[in-house]
């Protein structure tokens, strides 16, 4: 019961006059909310740029070491198996071990032969000697045809031998001289590109050394932040429950018009109505001042930790980013180099390998006109054979006569020319595997050397390209920090503004109830229902049933409290 | 091409939180602080997605959408709602006007970008 009785135009007096200055604290809640949302919001985001610069820097680098680690070209480029010095001129090597063996070989064959020749020259003397020996005679004319054949086919023989090594001789100087020092060179520029992709492995290592521990920071700067803009929601929240204060508010005063009768006395019910809404206001305040206290003081703290991982960042930044990213600027600086240089010197090893193939192919057609004389050292044979019947059948005429045998010494010669004919048929067989090398084989095998040298051009440009990633224009090692330090909580307006505003807001709404001087204590459900349809929220909904005790009020929220719903 | 995405609300400071969330994560942002003005963007654009509040002054969420889906382009772009309000009675107007989505304020990033990721991706 109260125990004064109030006209209604004395309370609505009252009541205007402490709504008045109530609004006026309202305004300044709402004002303190707006400043601490810039504050805050505005050293969030210089935090959160300076932690998202160096993670990102720190991302760029483990992103492009992972993407030239884990790439295939990167592993094929260090394989020794394909790219050792030694190995990609293989078949280069080989071929000159064989184009050797075939200089032996031929340079033996000219032996044969430059002692064939001396033979074929003594008999030839002999013969002419005999010219007058009347058993000679008559078969002078096919002796002489027979040695012409034969010095004749083994002129011919004695040029394409020459030919052959002169060619072979050739081969192995120019691949001696140009080609392998080219090469040698070549393989020299493959190893120093494949020590700087070594010193990419070593960076790897070490981003793997740090990826871990720059994992845990970015998914602690993940919930933080998370947290922070969470929080950061308060501003709006809190000026709706505060606007839903004031709009309570007028609804007394409007109440209070309306029912403005002149010198009428203001009833029990009414005040306790007045009563009741200010106490649910206070308690909306109270609430509004614990939840706004809750979410500052959980913005700072997330500021502090953002503040935090920044040093942790900022340390692993200059102990590993910013040394790798120097180092890899320096790699990759030095990969463009190499990989300028492998291009030339493929330029001038494809010119050389190109003469080479001129060179194979002269080999190639010597071989094969060499071959194709086989006949010819057949004829020869034929031709000796021949020259040794007749011989012998003047042999036989001498020694029938039981003279003097003037062709013994062509007989015993034309035996030797026979056996170095035969020595050289026997070594021609012996070597005939090492003559019918292909030509086209070892210049297929050059060609395939060259394409995997391609690859290897190509492999490399692809990491370069990965590397140029890093350095496009954004990234920068020396980056700009925005600075933080001048951020304080004193800044914020809550510990000096809100909480004494929000005070002070209670004890005017308290002077109203003392003025109208209110006894009793319960609070009136019904006396409150109206005020519902100004929530928007289950906060104040919460609050409104805390007050009246009204447990229905949850069955009309929705059964849902999931904070996203699809339809 | 980075999506667009409408969004609409009369609070300034959920604007901001709203645009740094999502221009963090690539999105092309465009904001109105009403439903009025915010039909104003809707012409000669291609937006891929608009997320409203649902008490604003002059034009609230809810007509907001229903003059939307009167829009031939717009019949089919998702709308989420990003509001305080949680009542059963609310979501179902606003299903009914053609929203896709209810989300509830302070919406955590996380859920926020899932959502979005769910309706445009």
């Amino acid at each position: 019961m109260t125990n004064k009785s109030y006209s209604i135009k004395e309370v609505l007096k009252k009541a205007i006059l402490i709504f008045d200055e109530v609004r006026s604290k309202i305004d300044s809640l709402i004002d303190c909310s707006v400043k601490d949302f810039e504050i805050l919001n505005s050293n969030f985001k210089k935090y959160y740029l300076n932690l998202q610069k160096l993670s990102e820097a720190s991302n760029k680098i483990i992103d492009v070491i992972n993407k030239i680690h884990e790439n295939d070209n990167f592993n094929s480029l260090l394989s020794k198996d394909k790219y050792q010095k030694e190995k990609i001129f293989d078949s280069l090597s080989s071929h000159l071990e064989k184009l050797k063996e075939l200089s032996q070989t031929f340079n033996f064959f000219q032996l044969i032969l430059s002692n064939a020749k001396q033979d074929l020259s003594t008999i030839k003397l002999l013969v002419t000697n005999l010219h007058f020996d009347p058993i000679i005679s008559t078969d002078y004319k096919s002796i002489n045809n027979l040695i012409d054949s034969i010095s004749k086919s083994h002129k011919e023989q004695e040029t394409a031998n020459k030919a052959i090594c002169l060619i072979i001789n050739k081969s192995i100087k120019f691949i001696e001289e140009g080609l392998f020092s080219n090469s040698e060179l070549f393989g020299e520029q493959i190893e120093k590109i494949q020590q700087s992709l070594f010193h990419i492995e070593d960076i790897s290592i070490s981003v793997k050394k740090h990826k871990k521990h720059i994992d845990e920071i970015e998914k602690k700067k993940v919930s933080s932040t998370s947290e922070i803009i969470t929080n950061l929601q308060f501003q709006d929240i809190l000026r709706q429950q505060i606007e839903h204060v004031q709009e309570a508010h007028q609804d007394i005063t409007r109440n209070l018009k309306d029912s403005h009768r002149e010198g009428e006395i203001i009833s029990d019910d009414e005040l306790y109505k007045i009563r009741d809404i200010n106490t649910l206001q206070s308690a909306q305040l109270i609430h509004a001042n614990r939840e706004y206290q809750k979410a500052v003081e959980t913005i700072l703290h997330k500021i502090n930790d953002l503040d935090s991982f920044f040093n942790q960042y900022n340390t692993i930044w200059n102990q590993f980013g910013k040394p790798e990213s120097i180092k890899l600027q320096m790699i990759k600086s030095n990969l463009v180099e190499q990989s300028s240089n492998l291009s030339s010197r493929k330029f001038s090893l494809n010119h050389l390998y190109n003469n080479f193939y001129k060179l194979v192919d002269a080999v190639d057609t010597d071989l094969t006109k060499y071959i194709a004389y086989k006949s010819k050292k057949d004829d020869i044979l034929i031709n000796i054979k021949d020259l040794r019947k007749i011989i012998g059948n003047i042999e036989s005429a001498h020694l029938k006569d039981n003279k003097y045998n003037p062709v013994a010494q062509i007989t015993e010669e034309l035996d030797k020319l026979n056996e170095w004919y035969n020595k050289l048929e026997n070594e021609y067989s012996n070597s005939i595997h090492k003559i019918n090398i292909s030509g086209n084989l070892i210049k297929d095998k050059i060609k395939l050397d060259i394409k995997l040298i391609d690859k290897f051009s190509e492999d490399l440009a692809i990491l370069t390209e990965y590397m140029e990633e890093l350095f496009k224009p954004g990234f920068n090692t020396n980056m700009h920090l925005e600075p933080t330090s001048d951020f304080s909580v004193d800044q914020v307006a809550y510990y000096k503004t809100f909480e004494k505003e929000v005070q002070e807001i209670i004890h005017f709404l308290d002077q109203l109830l003392e003025n109208i001087n209110i006894n009793q204590k319960d609070v009136e459900k019904d006396r409150l229902e109206h005020l519902k349809k100004l929530y928007t929220m289950e906060s104040e909904r919460e609050v409104h049933k805390l007050i009246t005790g009204d447990d229905n009020e949850s069955k009309k929220m929705d059964d849902n409290d999931d904070e996203v719903e699809f339809f | 091409m980075s999506k667009k995405i409408l969004f609409v609300d009369d609070s300034e400071s959920i604007r901001e939180i709203v645009s740094f969330t999502l221009q963090n994560e690539g999105y092309d942002v465009l904001i109105s602080d009403n439903g009025k003005n915010a039909l104003n963007h809707l012409d000669g654009q291609s937006i891929n997605l608009i997320i409203t509040d649902l008490h604003m002054p002059e034009m609230n969420g809810i007509e907001l959408i229903r003059e939307i889906r009167k829009m031939p382009d717009y019949q089919r772009t998702p709308i989420l709602f990003l509001t305080t309000e949680s009542q059963t009675e609310k979501k179902m107007e606003a299903k009914d006007a053609g929203a896709t989505g209810w989300i509830v304020k302070p919406f955590v990033p996380a859920k926020l970008l899932a959502a979005i990721n769910k309706v445009i991706r």
